[in-house]
Order: structure tokens, then sequence, then C-alpha cells
């Protein structure tokens, strides 16, 4: 019966354009948004990288971007917020409890994801793609563009992997962002606080906001995998 | 073939085994569920009296830690045997609702304003807790609210609707987040706070904080035990309940809740009727 009416006006909520839901929703977007917008590059020229040059260390790098793969968030936000602490190393750059430490966490979040999709992606490509490329004078610098391109499907699917386990992280976020009203409070944090506080609804709206988004990157991989396949 | 087969059905009896144990252990007998606010337990308190009562009677204590909302919420449901925090008219609404049997006062200390030494809003040594709150709503001094509906949450609107005041300004964080995370927050970014004695204490040497305006009677701070009502809840453990309440109001509880010293200072008071 609790269950019944928290959802009622839970429906309530997302729908009476609840100032206080959308800004959570909006600093959620964000966040994550510049966080893989930082992240991505980097990590498909890692990915790129690991995949396709022998350098030495090259074995050792590719595990530690797949054991990174499961790192615990909480211990990112742990090392962060040393970092960043007033008495740390980066203190005098006032950056704790700001979107700007929430989205310096999401990225490192993201990269390993990012970079392991990448490195999956260039090393399942058909290596033709790269030797006719520079077989017909194309720089190195265009030949891996030419692969990446070809490769774009997964190394997009990565993205949307990086998007979804960034959008619903909360350990870091909480951690770095200290899950301030309408600076730096998220999607996730703001869960965990309404239910703390006993108040289900907008819990549970904010709740039925995150699943929507996992079921929209879920569909659109499938459209995008449907049209790669088809092509 | 063999050894593989007699390993997998080894590793299978160790998982049966492992299962068991897991499932085995929320069904032990003597247990209490008990729900209690940070304050309690991020000073330290629970760490002091929990042992003592279990010692004492054989009884395991599950602690729920949450804000007074959430614990109240617990004890509202009957997700908890007991429940102990310092909202006096939210346990009081659980009894005259049902699902609650009595409340009792355990113990009592205050609130206070605390901030960063150099005190922008200049409140050092302001008695009357809505005047130093009207000082730094003012100053725009940076101010870091609890936002979890606890009790000290509670305590803190109370402030702002008798100052008259609307507490929004840039620098006015509502946190949502436990008093020993805000007094963390509230160091890193010298900021004020509305803070319990106990925990204050407990977390001073981490925040560099400072006690600015304390005294104010309005400010004080009851903690209150109310046991499940076993008429409403079947499946809570009265027994328990009912013993650990009887303890808690009993001499060696008093006696080690005025004794708990947190750097050398008495944080928790005994309410005058058990003095």
């Amino acid at each position: 019966m609790d269950i019944l009416a928290s959802t009622r006006q839970a429906f309530a909520l997302l729908f009476s354009g609840d100032a206080e839901l959308w800004t959570i929703i909006w600093i959620s977007m964000r966040v994550s948004l510049i966080a893989l917008a930082a992240a991505t590059p980097p990590a498909v020229v890692l990915g790129y990288a690991l995949a396709h040059k022998r350098f030495p260390g090259r074995r050792i790098l590719v595990v530690l971007i797949q054991g990174l793969l499961s790192f615990p968030t909480v211990v990112v936000g742990l090392v962060l917020y040393i970092l960043l602490t007033r008495q740390g190393p980066l203190g005098s750059w006032q950056l704790l409890f700001t979107q700007e430490a929430m989205i310096m966490g999401q990225a490192v979040i993201a990269f390993p994801v990012l970079a392991a999709f990448a490195l999956a992606a260039v090393q399942g490509a058909d290596p033709r793609v790269h030797e006719t490329a520079v077989s017909l004078g194309a720089s190195p610098l265009r030949a891996a563009i030419t692969t990446l391109l070809e490769v774009r499907f997964a190394v997009v699917a990565g993205v949307f992997n990086g998007f979804g386990r960034v959008i619903s992280e909360v350990g870091c976020a909480m951690m770095v962002g200290g899950n301030i009203a309408g600076v730096t409070r998220n999607m996730p944090t703001a869960i965990a606080l309404e239910t703390s506080k006993g108040d289900f609804a907008q819990g549970i709206a904010l709740g039925v906001v995150l699943m929507l988004f996992a079921l929209g990157i879920s569909i659109a991989l499938g459209l995008l995998q449907g049209r790669g396949g088809l092509k | 073939m063999r050894p593989y087969t007699s390993c997998l059905r080894g590793i299978c009896r160790i998982g049966a085994a492992l299962c068991l144990a897991l499932l085995a252990q929320p069904l032990a007998a003597a247990e209490l569920k008990l729900a209690a606010t940070h304050t309690l337990h991020d000073s330290g308190l629970l760490n002091t009296l929990i042992p003592a009562f279990e010692a004492a009677s054989g009884i395991k204590v599950r602690l729920a830690i949450g804000g007074t909302g959430q614990v109240i919420r617990l004890a509202a449901n009957g997700d908890v045997d007991a429940v102990l925090s310092h909202v006096k008219a939210q346990e009081e609404k659980l009894v005259t609702s049902g699902a609650g049997l009595k409340r009792y006062l355990v113990a009592f200390n205050d609130f206070f304003i605390a901030g960063p030494p150099q005190d922008p809003a200049r409140i050092r040594g302001i008695k009357d807790a809505v005047e130093a709150m009207r000082r730094i709503h003012d100053a725009k001094a940076r101010f870091v609210s609890r936002g979890d509906e606890s009790g000290t949450h509670v305590k803190e609107r109370e402030l702002w609707r008798a100052a008259g005041l609307e507490p929004k300004w840039p620098g006015y964080l509502s946190a949502g987040a436990g008093m020993g995370s805000v007094l963390m927050m509230a160091g890193e970014m010298q900021a004020y706070t509305l803070c319990d004695r106990a925990t204050f204490a407990a977390f001073h040497a981490r925040t560099g904080l400072e006690i600015l305006a304390a005294g104010d009677p309005r400010l004080y701070n009851e903690y209150g035990v109310v046991a499940a009502n076993p008429a409403r809840f079947p499946g809570i453990n009265a027994a328990a309940a009912a013993k650990f309440v009887a303890w808690l109001t009993s001499a060696e509880a008093q006696r080690l809740i005025a004794g708990f010293r947190i750097g050398g200072q008495q944080v928790f008071f005994l309410p005058p009727t058990a003095r």
C-alpha cells in the first residue's frame, strides 16, 4: 500500500515538472557527459595503440586495463578525496565537493571501459583495412582513423557502456561530490538520500528515470548494431 | 575424468556448506534489531553501550544507522525491534500511532553552531542561536546543512523559522548526510554548521572547526528509546526489545552514558529524573 502510494507520487512528480527533480537529472547528465567527453579521446588512442603497436609493458597495460574494469568506484573516490582534501597535494585547487571533482572521478571510472572496448574493437577489425589504407599511401594517423571508423560501432558500444557505468555510480559521486542539493546531487546519490530520509517517492521517480536511461542505452545499442550488421 | 568429478563434488559440498552457513545466520534466535541515529553512532557511544548490553543479556544486536527520518520510518514499518533517536515529537508519534510501546528518556546533550576559527560572520560568543543564524545569513557565509530530515536538520529549520529567514543563498549547502560527514565537509569548506556536542567532540581533531555559538536553551537534544509494539508487529523480538529498554534505563547503562568521554569531555548527560 505504501509502495503503491509512493509510486503514484513518483509519477506525479515526474510529470509535474518538479524543479528539484529535473535539476538532479540535469546535473547527472551534465557531469556524466562531460566526463565521457574528456575520457573518450585518450582512452580510444590508448586502446588503438595497445591493439596495434608492440612496445615493452604492453601486456602489463592490457592486464591492468582489464583489471580496472571491475575496480571499485569507492576506491577511486577515496584516492580522489585524499588528493583533493585541503591537506592533500591538490588541496589548493579547492575542488572537493564540486562538480569538477565528480567529473574527474567519473572520467577515471569510465576510462578502462572505453579503452578495453576500443582495444577489443581494433583487435577484432579486419587487418586488411589497415593494410589497404597503408598500401594506398595513408599516413599512420590516417590509417588509424580509417581503422577506427571501420570499427566505430564497437567503439561507440564502449562509450554507451561507460555512460551506463558512470550515470548509475553512487560511491565516488557521494564521496567527492558530497551530494549537495542543486550542486553535486545526482540521480544515484539523490536516491540513496531519499531512501535514508524514508521519503520514497522522489527515489522511485529517479529510479524510473535511471531505468529508462538504461533501457534507452540498450535500445540505442541494439539499433546501432542492427545497422552495423546491415551496412 | 575421475579426479575432476570428485574435485567438482568437493567444491559443490563446500558451496552448499557456505550457503547453509549464510542462511543459518539470520535465524539466530537471541537477536535485537535496533535502529539508531547517526549522532549516537558517530560519537562512539553505541560502541560502548552495545557490547555492554550484549555481555549483560546474551542478546546479539544488529544495528541499522540512519537519520531520524529513516530510523523512525523503520520503526513505524515494524522493520526493527527498537529505535533510539532524538526527536521527541516523532518518537511520541510512534507511540500514539500504536507502532511503539512507550518512550523512555535515555540521555540528553545540546546542539551549537560550529564554524571556522576565522569566523567571517562574527558569531563567536553569541548565546542566542537565532541571532547567530541571522548573522550567518546576512554575511552570506557558507553553511552546511544536514538536509536529511534528521533531528539535527529539524532543529536547524526551527531556528531559520524563528529567525523568519529562508535559508537560500549560494553559500547555503544542503548535504543530505550524517553529522560526521557534514562536519568533515564543513571543515573542508571552512563553513558553519549546526552540530551536536557528542559528534563534534568525536570529529574535532579532524575538522579544525570551533564551537562558536553555544548555550541556547532551544538547542537541547533529548535521546529517547521506543520499543516496537508486538501487538501491531507480531514478527518482532519483543522480549529482546523490552530487555534493551530496561537495560538502557538501568543504573549500569546510565553510569556508562554519564561516564562516556570524548577527548576527556562528558558529552552525554543524564535526564534529571535518573540522576
